[in-house]
């Protein structure tokens, strides 16, 4: 038993759906979802176009709020945290969950500014501390000696697969346990897609990692468990490497033999 | 946005059909005619003008000699009123935008409220400028009659300080500031309500992502991104309302002022009045002073408007 009373192999879940529903208004995007998110891993989420996955995780940090018409019901914890619960500190629970979006989108501001844009809005930094945590973000992201130089600089002066890291590195920066990604590599090319990928093993021994992607490769090579999403239901969900050599549901084969979706 | 983003090909060219290059020709056309326009005017003001602009004349005061006669106070109550009208417009008129644009009010009479100012507002910055300037009248300078003439005001604090003020404002720069403030205040509010627009959605999105509080994502990352066209905006709204004639005469009428105001509740002049005034005259001589006044004013407005392109350029290069 290692020291948190767990088995040696067996990690604990850290996203928990049981039952969970959401709609625009009266359109439902997703149902009866039942999903368990493992500790430091990653777990993508696959499916067609518009089946709901950027929903799933912008409920995952409570992004949803912000939608007019959008409401959830069922379970969804984080943590033990009733992420849905009335009461949850919204703010509290995006500084646990950080999200990369599919399109980087640094701000207008320094490079540096960007990474300690989380780290400030909980305290005040002195200037010590906060190249400490950019240049640790900064490290993890992958981005660091290519911009080491030119922290001062804008962030829009870094190419879209920099832009990304930097977008990481900034969710990052807040030491989150649960890291959302959202296509991090649709507007990318191979190469930088193939960067952000090898960053993927690495992140992982850090942060719990939920993926959405459209790139099956992506996910086949990339995660550890792999849900199918087909309009709004949960598919299958499975190991990755099982998903992919031996699914257990007919819709699943023809989603990545390509005969749907 | 650059050139190349937007080029569309259409031109005089030969690469173009007929229809095209006689349309290109009658923008084209369109184009010349206002700048020509502009010339002239610039041309006859600077030809009649430009022999008395000197020292003399812009630290000079009114005379009952032509070749004597200065803007001193003129141009002294219009950079009064100018201080007075962007202090109280820029922070009022942002405020006005953020809540119309940011915020999203829970109870159904204040989105009712948000809702009727979004719509009226574009028109609110088409009224003419003389139903503020009776506006101003009504609310600064006589205070609705509640507090006596402003010739015996009701309360006088700090008499004989430049911090002289009293109750009702009376015909001074503070109520002629204050009602160039409400000239300029739709146009603050719609420059930076469209500075807010431009802003992303995405970055609102990852901002709160990051945890930010509501409060935050709009004091870190929408207003710094909206800031140089909403400084910019803004100046071009203050610099507008300086200009104006006729709300401040309806609050001055036509006095003569011999010395720059040295309170806010004394009577005062603005260049654009004092043009009018002069412009009137039939006596020979003063249509000089009129156009030369017009160059000092056209000067005001170029200072403005640079400053507001420089803060919009030097904000963005930051941002490349
Ligand atoms: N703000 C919204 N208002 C109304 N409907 C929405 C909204 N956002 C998404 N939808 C709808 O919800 C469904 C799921 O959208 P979602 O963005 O989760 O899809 P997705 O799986 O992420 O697709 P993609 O792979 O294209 O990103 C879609 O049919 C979409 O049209
Ligand atoms: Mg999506």
């Amino acid at each position: 038993m290692s020291e948190d009373g767990r088995a040696p192999g067996v990690q604990a879940t850290v996203i928990e759906a049981r039952g969970f529903d959401a709609w625009f208004g009266e359109f439902h995007v997703l149902r009866g979802i039942r999903l368990d998110v493992t500790e430091r891993a990653v777990t993508a989420l696959i499916g067609p176009s518009g089946c709901g996955k950027s929903t799933f995780l912008r409920w995952c940090n409570r992004l949803n709020d912000r939608v007019r018409g959008a409401r959830a019901t069922g379970a969804l914890r984080i943590q033990g945290i009733d992420v849905l619960g009335p009461d949850v500190d919204v703010v509290e629970l995006r500084r646990k969950v950080a999200m990369v979006f599919h399109r980087p989108n640094p701000f207008p501001k320094s490079i540096h500014d960007n990474v300690a844009f989380g780290p400030r809005l909980a305290r005040r930094l002195g200037r010590g501390d906060a190249e400490e945590i950019v240049e640790r973000s900064l490290r993890l992201a992958g981005l660091w000696d290519e911009v080491r130089d030119r922290l001062g600089r804008s962030a829009l002066t870094l190419s879209g697969g920099q832009r990304q890291r930097l977008c990481i590195a900034r969710a990052i920066a807040s030491d989150p346990d649960v890291l959302l990604m959202d296509e991090p590599c649709s507007t990318l090319d191979a190469k930088s897609t193939a960067v952000i990928e090898d960053l993927l093993t690495e992140l992982k021994s850090r942060f719990t990692i939920v993926l959405a992607t459209n790139n099956m490769q992506q996910a086949a090579r990339a995660s550890e468990h792999c849900a199918l999403l087909v309009q709004g239901e949960l598919v299958e969900f499975a190991p990755t490497a099982k998903l992919f050599s031996n699914p257990s549901r007919r819709e699943t084969e023809d989603f990545i033999t390509g005969r749907s979706g | 946005m650059s050139r190349a983003e937007r080029g569309t090909g259409l031109s005089a060219g030969t690469t173009c059909r007929l229809p095209e290059r006689l349309f290109v020709v009658a923008c084209r056309a369109a184009t010349v005619a206002i700048v020509a326009a502009f010339a002239v005017v610039a041309g006859v003001v600077v030809w009649l003008g430009a022999s008395h602009l000197d020292a003399g004349f812009l630290g000079g005061t009114v005379s009952r000699h032509p070749e004597r006669a200065g803007i001193w106070p003129a141009l002294a109550g219009t950079l009064w009123t100018a201080l007075i009208c962007a202090v109280i417009a820029l922070p009022i008129g942002v405020g006005a935008a953020v809540y119309l644009e940011e915020v999203e009010p829970r109870r159904g009479v204040w989105r009712r409220v948000q809702r009727f100012v979004r719509a009226n507002i574009a028109g609110l910055a088409g009224v003419p400028s003389i139903v503020y300037g009776i506006l101003g009248l009504t609310v600064f300078v006589r205070a609705w009659g509640l507090f006596g003439d402003p010739v015996g005001p009701a309360v006088r604090v700090f008499a004989d300080t430049p911090f002289e003020l009293h109750l009702p404002p009376g015909r001074g720069i503070l109520s002629g500031g204050l009602t160039l403030a409400l000239v300029a205040l739709p146009l603050v509010i719609r420059s930076a309500q469209l500075a807010l627009r431009a802003v992303p959605q995405s970055m609102r999105e990852s901002a709160a992502s990051l945890g930010a509080s509501p409060l935050q994502v709009v004091a870190r990352v929408t207003l710094p991104a909206a800031l140089p066209e909403l400084l910019g905006g803004s100046l071009v709204a203050v610099s507008r309302a300086v200009g104006e004639a006729a709300p401040v005469f309806v609050i001055t009428g036509l006095v003569y002022v011999y010395q720059a105001p040295s309170n806010a509740v004394e009577p005062f002049t603005t260049l654009p009045l004092q043009v009018f005034d002069w412009a009137n005259r039939s006596e020979p001589g003063y249509r000089e002073l009129a156009a030369a006044a017009c160059i000092v004013l056209l000067g005001i407005h170029v200072v403005l408007d640079t400053t507001a392109t420089l803060v919009r350029r030097a904000f963005r290069r930051d941002w490349r």
